[in-house]
């Protein structure tokens, strides 16, 4: 008996099954439907890009107007919306939006990109409580729920569909009485496991490797043939390891509902109760520091600082002695004295904030080892980074926005502290925010870890599986 | 009668011998403990610090030195969203709605710091809240304890024996789904005992007892549904195998499925505008009524003029009252009403996205559950919905105040030089916030207790119209 004729047997087989028929079917239904939600949010986010992107544009355009009108002789409408003055032009009516393309592979995993902003307007007053506005109109029960895209097909959907495909790959052949027959030939139990087991294999990752590919061929995502690469690794390795538990469970030689109810026990420890009770048990063991704690000392930070301006000042002008030459020298203006209350408030604001994040990343990173008990939240964090739309390229996105605004600071700032206006010939020299996307290289290696972690899972059941499918006699 | 409880008693025996069932009702209840401890905890803590910080941000308010009351306008106010009692059973949208907002003048602050930002992606498989161990895992728990429930005794040849002792199929099926309920109230009872004594702690006020009875009738309902849909599919299958299969393909869809596929559909049938968009929006609307700092704006001018006449005076100089806060008083209306005009249009798109689920809930009991549990622990959205319009309701009081201030305490003349002194910042008002209470939520949900009536009567439906074929299922089929 060779692996093609037990491969065109299992192909009737399954066909025959009206059930399995109607399951699969189904989960086609479901990839479709799911990566069709995906590239509608991608669709939307790159709208909202491209929109925010023709803002920027037109902003520059308006200003550059008002100069030209200004030099013509006409009035500003007010002191506060003068483009002149630096700290309008660099201040809120004068903001560079700086944004965050979607991910290459958004369209298969949304992740964090419906919850995290992916664009920020930045004006010398953006500052460290300019990253903690909510800011999102999104409607918090969606945000609760998730979306459903191809990720939470693979991660929750395609186990269970491994599972009703193999729960019985060989506790029926025995319940049946073909078991003894089967193995009367040439061949070792493990061949026929194997066999039917690669077969499924590539009828369920087949499909969900060609939505996949559909998907990144829809929109676009043969850009970056590293994180398309990682994607499929991830959903072979992943749904391998199902496989390989119910190869596992097979070897031990009890029935088909003895298998059926332990390999959905499985699903749920591992997918549905792990995950729940790690982030609940991370709350309890190891609590983010107090946001509310953060939101008073931004606070206090800010009015602290307004009460004394012109002490910030002469403070100001210690830690910046290259500003001295600038200042006018005689009355300080007013611009340059609300700067240094900026200034101390930013500063202020630095000091709790870094020590926020210092803190939360200390407990996010105690709470990241949990996941190698599940092997579905490992999968998840490398779909999700593959896609791009993971925590670490949205962190990666917000610091390149500071540095963006501490940019910007540094362009208006010495003209706000010397008093003096600006003209049109100044806006080609703005700043402009250009992203500095992760490499492949940065992706790849932190999925290296959890890649690792998840084939060696793979690995150990697989080795498990062998042993037992080894001592698997026709006879018993 | 006597014939039910023997039969239940039986079920009963036969579940208690399964070592396996055994073994998992003792999880999903050592799991049920945990869940309260852990999500009470937390409460506890967070609801701690809030309390806390919001006593400092009213002292550093009181305390506040003499200062020109435009000045405080823009000192600005924080609060902090105080959660409901009953919040720990079931945190609701809370995680993904602001905790706190900063309340200051000219504009409406979306309220930020949701817990969910500053987690990871982890969160997205949820927590496991007391509410998550009711609604998702004792479902299956039931669905281990019942599956074989009917079709085991088929299987095993005894189902003709109990109708020969003369029990009717009626009760048969009513017996077991006693006995399959009894092991969903032990799996649950610790849940319910530990969240008992948590309210009786807090004070065991009415208004928290009567939610705690409309969580504990939600969820006796859905897990009631649970029961005789179990015992349905068994007594309906051929083998114990095909009636697993069933149930579990069910809770699959209706618990694990129906949420993402309800949301999305939601999205796509009611689609939300982008931040920048609502921003946008929000900006060219402002840009309508004028601008507070122009002289030559028309809006504030034609004021002016309607002020001057009312006075017969010459000039804003001559007005009894300060100009200046007059202006601050009429742009505060005019862009305070902007901006509620233009969020209750957002609020629109959401309140029909959830009707959109709320609908769906008739497909998912899971759904109009969750939705009835939300309404009740009093962490739905129109929880944090409450919270925002109280604190704009109490933003605008303030700052109003403060303007009034300014227009009757300062002169116009070397208006910026002035102070106020500083009892005035004691006497404004403590912000309180009230959840809209239980009768309104409930009756705001007419879809999600029409679908938790309908989840209980289809399976009993289909159990009596399906009995009198019970001795068949499957015999057809086997001789066949």
């Amino acid at each position: 008996m060779t692996a093609r004729t037990v491969l065109r047997n299992e192909w009737r087989l399954l066909m025959a099954d009206r059930a399995l028929r109607i399951v699969l079917g189904l989960f086609a239904v479901l990839l479709v439907y799911a990566l069709a939600n995906g590239v509608v949010w991608m669709r939307f986010q790159e709208r909202t890009v491209e929109a925010v992107q023709t803002g920027n544009v037109e902003r520059v355009r308006g200003l550059e107007q008002q100069l030209a009108d200004i030099a013509g002789g006409a009035e500003p409408a007010s002191r506060f919306a003068d483009p002149r003055s630096p700290n309008v032009l660099g201040g809120a009516r004068g903001s560079h939006t700086a944004v965050l393309e979607p991910g290459p592979l958004t369209a298969l995993a949304v992740g964090q990109s419906d919850l995290l902003p992916y664009y920020y307007d930045v004006n010398i007053y953006t500052n460290e409580s300019s990253f903690h506005q909510n800011g999102e109109v999104e409607n918090p029960l969606n945000l609760m729920v998730g979306r459903f895209d191809l990720a939470f097909v693979v991660i929750y959907l395609l186990p269970l569909l491994v599972l009703a495909l193999s729960f019985n790959v060989l506790s029926e052949e025995r319940e049946q009485g073909t078991l003894a027959l089967t193995l009367s030939q040439p061949v070792s139990a493990r061949r026929v496991v194997a066999a039917k087991l690669a077969f499924r294999a590539l009828l369920v990752v087949g499909m969900v490797l060609a939505a996949s590919l559909l998907g990144i061929l829809v929109t676009g995502g043969f850009g970056s043939p590293g994180r398309v690469l990682l994607w499929c690794a991830t959903v072979v390795t992943y749904a391998l390891f199902w496989f390989a538990l119910a190869a596992w469970v097979n070897s031990l030689r009890r029935s088909s509902a003895w298998n059926a109810t332990v390999l959905v026990g499985a699903w749920l420890v591992l997918v549905v109760v792990l995950p729940a009770a790690i982030n609940i048990a991370s709350g309890l063991l190891h609590p983010l520091p107090s946001r509310v704690q953060m939101v008073t000392a931004q606070r206090e930070a800010s009015n602290d600082a307004v009460n004394q301006r012109s002490e910030l000042l002469a403070r100001y002008l210690e830690d910046h002695p290259e500003m001295v030459e600038g200042v006018v020298a005689e009355e300080p203006g007013l611009g340059a004295l609300a700067w240094a209350a900026t200034d101390a408030v930013n500063s202020r604001l630095e000091e709790v904030t870094g020590e926020h994040d210092a803190r939360r990343a200390e407990q996010i990173a105690l709470v990241r080892r949990y996941r190698f008990l599940s092997p579905a939240l490992l999968a998840q964090e490398v779909l999700v980074d593959a896609a791009g739309t993971g925590d670490a390229r949205f962190a990666g996105f917000q610091s390149q926005v500071r540095a963006f605004a501490e940019q910007w600071r540094g362009f208006f700032v010495p003209a706000i502290l010397a008093g003096e206006q600006m003209d049109a010939s100044v806006l080609p020299n703005v700043p402009e925010f250009h992203l500095t996307d992760e490499e492949g290289a940065d992706v790849a290696r932190r999925a290296g870890v959890p890649l690792t972690v998840l084939g060696g899972l793979l690995v150990l059941v697989g080795a498990g599986a062998g042993v037992g499918l080894g001592r698997v006699r026709g006879a018993d | 009668m006597s014939n039910i409880l023997l039969i239940a008693r039986r079920q009963v025996g036969a579940m208690r011998e399964d070592r396996y069932f055994v073994f998992l009702l003792g999880l999903v209840a050592a799991l049920g403990i945990v869940s309260v401890l852990a999500a009470r905890h937390h409460a506890a803590s967070e609801a701690e610090q809030r309390a806390r910080y919001q006593a400092v941000v009213d002292r550093q308010w009181a305390e506040q030195p003499e200062r020109h009351p435009h000045r405080v306008i823009h000192y600005g106010f924080l609060v902090f969203r105080e959660e409901a009692p009953l919040a720990f059973f079931d945190p609701g949208v809370g995680a993904f709605a602001g905790t706190s907002l900063f309340l200051e003048g000219h504009r409406q602050n979306s309220a930020s710091f949701g817990d969910a930002r500053h987690a990871t992606a982890m969160l997205s498989f949820g927590r496991l809240t007391p509410a998550a161990v009711l609604g998702l895992l004792l479902p299956l728990l039931i669905v281990a304890a019942g599956f074989a429930s009917v079709s085991g005794e088929r299987e095993k040849g005894t189902l003709p024996l109990i109708l020969a002792q003369g029990a009717t199929p009626a009760r048969i099926m009513a017996g077991k789904a006693l006995g399959i309920g009894a092991a969903a109230v032990v799996a649950a009872l610790p849940i319910a005992l530990v969240t008992a004594a948590f309210v009786a702690a807090g004070g065991g006020d009415q208004p928290a007892v009567a939610r705690m009875l409309a969580l504990a009738a939600t969820y006796a309902a859905y897990l009631a549904g649970w029961v005789l849909l179990t015992v349905w599919v068994s007594s309906r299958s051929a083998s114990s195998r095909a009636a697993l299969a069933r149930l579990v393909a069910i809770w699959v869809v209706l618990c694990v499925a129906a949420p993402r596929l309800g949301t999305s559909l939601a999205n796509a049938l009611h689609p939300m505008p982008s931040r920048a968009e609502f921003t946008a929006q929000v900006e060219e609307a402002q840009r309508q009524v004028g601008d507070s700092h122009n002289p030559d704006d028309p809006f504030f001018s034609a004021l002016r003029d309607e002020y001057l006449a009312r006075y017969q005076v010459a000039s804003v100089e001559e007005l009894p009252i300060n100009w200046a806060g007059v202006v601050s008083r009429e742009g505060e209306a005019a862009t305070s009403r902007i901006n509620e005009e233009q969020h209750q249009e957002l609020l629109a798109v959401h309140r029909r996205q959830d009707r959109v689920m709320a609908w769906l809930g008739l497909l998912s009991p899971h759904l109009a559950a969750r939705d009835l549990s939300m309404a009740a622990a009093g962490t739905g959205p129109e929880a944090v919905e409450a919270f925002r319009s109280q604190a704009e309701a109490h933003r605008y009081a303030i700052i109003q105040r403060l303007n009034d201030l300014h227009t009757h305490e300062i002169h116009y003349e070397n208006d910026r030089a002035q102070r106020l002194a500083r009892q005035h910042w004691t006497q404004f008002p403590v912000f309180r916030s009230d959840l809209p209470s239980l009768r309104r939520v409930l009756a705001d949900r007419p879809l999600s207790l029409a679908a938790l009536g309908l989840w209980i009567a289809l399976p009993l439906a289909g159990l009596g119209l399906g009995r009198k074929r019970l001795p068949r299922v499957g015999v057809d089929r086997l001789s066949r």
